[in-house]
């Protein structure tokens, strides 16, 4: 990023390599749209270029760009006022080589995702799906590193409920 | 799994043993007590199945896309010092011939500011137009960014925007056509003729360009040209996709 800030915009191609399509998963996992989370990977690099001056040397640079494209996402919603239509966005892509059963359950698990409130289904995706560190996801949410924690083991309870009572009602038990 | 509510250990502990952040012996104590909780066991083995999740992958043109934005970009950055510079000068020219104006002759200096402001944008459309219409891609990108600093620009330049969108050779110019149209969206004309160059495109970024146009003017007169593309053979097929949806979206605007 230092070169980039001086004028040089060689770099951004490296980085878009790098991170665009973990950007890109993390949109989609919040908004199940394959086009709007496109839409948003691209905005965020477009504003990496127009800020590139907001990114201080030594910070992380995943967080700085998980946050940039965070608030694009937010922004999105505030403007649309709704929370995403999941059923209506819903492209979720098969999983393959895998049995039916699991593929049932899959789907169930995916559901009970995108039911999850955004907040807490954010801090998940960068947990689980991303791989971000509690203390680059605290920064990113503008938190403690011990409240990201505690937020991401509530997160997965309300998970847990929200697929148990899922399940139940496909069992019909 | 069974219905479940609230483990303290599992507030405190479970989030850093998911994450490897346990001391050796405080992990051993964890997993001792998963074995135990079955709230804790529960939420481990839902940690592990989302592993399972399917993930999505970008489209075909998420690449060239930001390509294209790259290039305008930076492109732009150079150019938006130069066209500042440009004004800072023709600000001091205007604010000079104003003063000397005023000073030596005592002319009223209202109307000097009108005459002097109407020759400045006439010029500007002049130098507008003319990019427009060179041989180099370049020069004609110029001629678009130039255009979208001329206030209230007259049909002149919206015209010879609107011929750029609909002829130029140059995808990245169209684009930029597109994007300086967006601007004069208040305009009627040009809503309905950049409805029309729609089906004049034969790029998908342009096409998808015009498409979210549309639909962000909710200019329902645009539905007849987006069937018509939908119902192309040769249509790509995210731009297809992205039709339909805008189709819909018309509807419920």
């Amino acid at each position: 990023m230092a070169r980039v800030r001086e004028g040089d915009f060689t770099p951004m191609s490296t980085l878009f390599d790098r991170h665009s399509e973990k950007l890109f998963r993390y949109c989609w996992r919040m908004n199940q749209d394959r086009q709007l989370s496109e839409d948003l990977v691209q905005e965020a690099f477009c504003r990496m270029i127009r800020f590139k001056n907001s990114y201080k040397d030594g910070h992380s640079f995943q967080a700085w760009i998980y946050s940039i494209v965070r608030n694009l996402q937010m922004d999105h919603w505030r403007k649309k006022r709704f929370e995403a239509d999941w059923e209506e966005g819903y492209d979720a892509p098969s999983p393959t080589g895998i049995s039916l059963e699991d593929k049932q359950e899959s789907a169930l698990l995916h559901k009970a995702l995108s039911l999850l409130p955004p907040s807490k289904r954010e801090i998940l995706v960068m947990a689980r799906f991303e791989g971000l560190r509690h203390e680059q996801i605290a920064e990113i949410i503008g938190c403690e590193t011990v409240a990201a924690r505690v937020r991401l083991h509530r997160a997965l309870a309300s998970l847990k409920e929200i697929y148990l009572n899922l399940l139940e009602r496909k069992t019909g038990t | 799994m069974s219905q479940t509510s609230f483990c303290p250990t599992g507030e405190r502990q479970l989030a850093a043993y998911l994450e490897n952040r346990l001391s050796p012996k405080d992990r051993d104590q964890f997993r001792e007590h998963a074995n135990l909780c079955s709230i804790c066991r529960e939420e481990v083995e839902l940690w592990d199945k989302l592993s399972n999740l399917p993930a999505a992958t970008p489209g075909p043109y998420f690449r060239h896309d930001f390509e294209a934005m790259l290039a305008r970009e930076t492109r732009n950055i150079p150019q938006r010092q130069t066209t500042w510079q440009l004004y800072a000068a023709a600000a001091a020219i205007a604010i000079g011939a104003f003063l000397a104006g005023t000073y030596f002759s005592g002319q009223k200096p209202k109307s000097e500011i009108a005459e002097l402001r109407e020759e400045l944008r006439g010029m500007r459309t002049m130098f507008a137009t003319s990019l427009l219409q060179q041989q180099s891609a370049v020069e004609r990108l110029r001629g678009v960014n130039y255009s979208v600093r001329i206030d209230n620009p007259d049909e002149e330049v919206v015209g010879a925007l609107i011929q750029t969108l609909r002829s130029d050779s140059s995808v990245d110019v169209r684009l930029a056509a597109t994007d300086a149209l967006r601007r004069y969206s208040n305009r009627p004309q040009v809503r309905q003729s950049m409805a029309e160059a729609l089906t004049l495109q034969d790029s998908p970024l342009v096409q998808l360009a015009l498409i979210d146009a549309m639909v962000e003017f909710r200019e329902r007169r645009a539905a007849p040209a987006f069937a018509q593309l939908a119902a192309s053979q040769s249509i790509d097929p995210t731009v297809k996709t992205r039709l339909v949806k805008a189709i819909e979206e018309l509807k419920v605007q």
